[in-house]
């Protein structure tokens, strides 16, 4: 595939990535995979390093405001490291049609868990004041939409643990999903408020990729030829995104885009399943 | 007098926008060197694609073997795009690792020091060693 073409692609899967809230590893896999014939080992390889481009570029700007939960991240990057370890460990041994089936499942996984979302808008996350609180498990910040401090708690610290590790898994296996199933856990388990669990998850994000993209990396599947088109296209098409999605109305781009997901999805399994090439 | 301003400086410091600054510069680096390598890459040969697969069992691997072939036509674009994944990958590693100091040092949490200790090491033996 031409290196423009490959730019293309990867902005046009950080644009969407950004604008519908289900992140650029979503499309960007499939695309690659369908649309340029490239081993799906090596586009999941690929995914993870974009994927740690574009946690740390969210990062810098939630971290300046204060926004992540430093007590909750360093307690559930442990977890996350292991599993994205373990993950990344048991793809470069596998043979690539599980790889596809597993993938198309976590992709119409995703996909369900994104569905109820789809008319919302994405969320915009506003300056605030710190996050973290000397109490481990307790933490405050002021909210300027609603003008006033939300305390709140995080729950179930153990079980999170387990769960991100789950996640991390997941993540380093597949490239896939990794802000969607980090905030199950943050929102769904923790009871953290999206104001936190979206910063705290992508200082997260960064150090699971990191340690599964250095599997990729012992096994020789970083294609060069990918590395730059990606690295650059993905976070510029994000930032366009990022920039885009407040002007425009979002629900539409993001059903449309989720049936392509699950069209792909099926098509994925379906490869696992049958095509042995 | 001199622990009273080291009180007031450790009062006043705040990790977060280091860590920020960090992450910033250590991600701009990173893509300037891809880019620097695509443009050797196209200078040397009229296409800006890398036929190359990245590979290396740590960080330092993968930029020292590199020297080995210092004679290939395309050990500037190697080196940099190599050089430019290392830095991504070390930014991450450095925020870290600044955050271990801060928890030893500056603001004394001794079960944020263990944690963040512990990934710490994870890091290091996956990313600098030949170990894992």
């Amino acid at each position: 595939m031409p290196f423009g073409l490959l730019f293309m692609v990867s902005v046009i899967a950080g644009l969407v990535g950004a604008m519908t809230g289900i992140g650029g590893g979503l499309v960007l896999v499939p695309v690659l995979t369908f649309f340029s014939g490239i081993d799906i080992k090596q586009a999941i390889a690929v995914s993870n390093l974009a994927t740690i481009v574009v946690a740390i570029s969210a990062t810098v700007g939630y971290i300046r405001r204060h926004m992540p939960n430093l007590n909750v991240s360093a307690f559930l990057q442990i977890f996350a490291i292991l599993g994205a370890w373990l993950g990344a460990l048991i793809t470069v041994s596998l043979g690539k049609r599980p790889i596809f089936f597993f993938y198309g499942i976590f992709l119409l996984f995703s996909c369900s868990v994104l569905w109820p979302k789809r008319k919302k808008s994405v969320t915009i996350v506003p300056q605030q004041k710190r996050a973290s609180s000397p109490s481990r498990w307790q933490g405050s910040y002021y909210d300027y939409a609603e003008k006033k401090t939300i305390h709140y708690r995080a729950e179930r610290p153990r079980l999170a643990g387990l769960l991100m590790f789950g996640a991390g898994f997941i993540s380093g296996a597949l490239s896939i999903g990794t802000t969607v199933f980090t905030i199950l856990v943050h929102e769904g388990i923790m009871g953290l408020p999206t104001k936190v669990s979206l910063p705290t998850s992508q200082l997260i994000i960064a150090v699971m990729a990191l340690i599964s993209t250095n599997v990729y990396l012992e096994r020789g599947l970083i294609n060069a030829a990918l590395v730059a088109p990606v690295i650059l296209g993905v976070p510029f098409g994000a930032f366009v995104g990022s920039k885009l999605f407040i002007s425009i109305k979002n629900r539409a781009a993001r059903f449309i885009l989720l049936i392509g997901v699950v069209l792909l999805g099926i098509q994925m399994i379906l490869r696992g399943v049958w095509v042995t090439r | 007098m001199k622990s009273t301003a080291r009180a007031r400086w450790i009062a006043n410091f705040d990790i977060e926008p280091l860590m920020s600054a960090i992450l910033r510069n250590g991600m701009l680096i990173s893509m300037v060197l891809i880019a620097a390598s695509l443009i050797v890459q196209w200078m040397q040969t009229g296409r800006p694609t890398l036929e190359y697969m990245l590979q290396g069992d740590s960080i330092p691997e993968l930029i020292l073997k590199d020297f080995q072939h210092m004679d290939s036509p395309n050990f500037w674009s190697d080196l940099l795009i190599d050089c430019g994944i290392s830095v991504l990958m070390l930014t991450s590693y450095i925020r870290v690792l600044v955050s271990m100091v801060y928890c030893a040092y500056i603001d004394p949490d001794r079960t944020n020091l263990v944690l963040t200790f512990i990934v710490f090491v994870i890091l290091t033996i996956v990313l600098m060693t030949t170990i894992a």
